[in-house]
């Protein structure tokens, strides 16, 4: 984004641009998605939830390694990220790294025991585990 | 030891998983698949894909019977076949329960990710 731009979105706008951009996701019309995400991050540099955002994008076009790459962009944001984690150990799963899976679902559930991320990641590793997965 | 799933890749052997897994992996006597659930494995196997990519096609080769696997719901039927696919139909179910869960939880941790946009 060019210096001279002054924008900052309050809170309530962010939110509602990322919830748009998950509307056009689960419509599977990614482009628009993708540009909508890729707008709140030039907006919000330092917050990884829309690289998260952009990297199930990726995973819903099937492309692993792309998701993988947001993923770890969106942890170097913030390590401490259960959503990256949860979400990269999805990925992991469906890229048959069961092993990978089950280290980053596991942290997902340290980092965030009782939230929706843990939560998540609890979900995806009794997936994992299950028997079609190994 | 491992046995094959149809369509899926090997499963380890693991106690009473294990016995269930190939009871339900064993091709029964009879060749083909039911039409009825290869149109079911592809309609819910294509319903899952657009949540999920690539459960589609695991939900769907476990439904439609997959390589060779399942005996199909038509014609007449051993015991030892209606047990072959009760066990199988318990699978799906637990596969089914499964993903459900981990979809529902995937739009809680989006609703929760917007929440923290909005927070932070």
């Amino acid at each position: 984004m060019p210096d001279n731009w002054k924008v900052t979105p309050g809170r309530d706008e962010t939110a509602l641009m990322m919830e748009a951009g998950f509307i056009y996701r689960e419509a599977r019309r990614f482009n628009e998605a993708r540009e909508v995400f890729s707008g709140v991050r030039a907006l919000q540099p330092s917050n990884e939830v829309p690289e998260v955002a952009l990297g199930t994008i990726a995973f819903h076009e099937g492309n692993h390694d792309a998701a993988r790459r947001h993923y770890r962009k969106a942890l170097e944001i913030n390590p401490k990220s259960a959503y990256a984690l949860a979400h990269l150990g999805e990925t992991e799963i469906f890229a048959k790294n069961q092993e990978a899976a089950r280290q980053h679902l596991k942290k997902a559930m340290e980092l965030d025991p009782r939230g929706s991320f843990g939560k998540l990641a609890r979900g995806l590793l009794a997936l994992a585990d299950h028997p079609v997965f190994k | 030891m491992s046995t094959s799933l149809s369509g899926m890749g090997n499963v380890d052997s693991a106690g009473s998983i294990d016995q269930l897994i190939q009871a339900a992996s064993a091709p029964p006597p009879t060749s083909s698949s039911g039409g009825f659930r290869k149109v079911l494995g592809g309609l819910v196997g294509g319903a899952a894909n657009v949540f999920a990519p690539g459960l589609g096609s695991v939900i769907g080769n476990v439904i439609g019977g997959g390589g060779g696997a399942g005996g199909g719901l038509s014609g007449a039927m051993t015991p030892t076949q209606a047990l072959q696919i009760q066990q199988q139909m318990t699978m799906e179910s637990e596969i089914f329960t499964t993903a459900s869960t981990v979809l529902k939880d995937r739009h809680d941790s989006a609703m929760t990710a917007i929440q923290n946009s909005k927070s932070s």
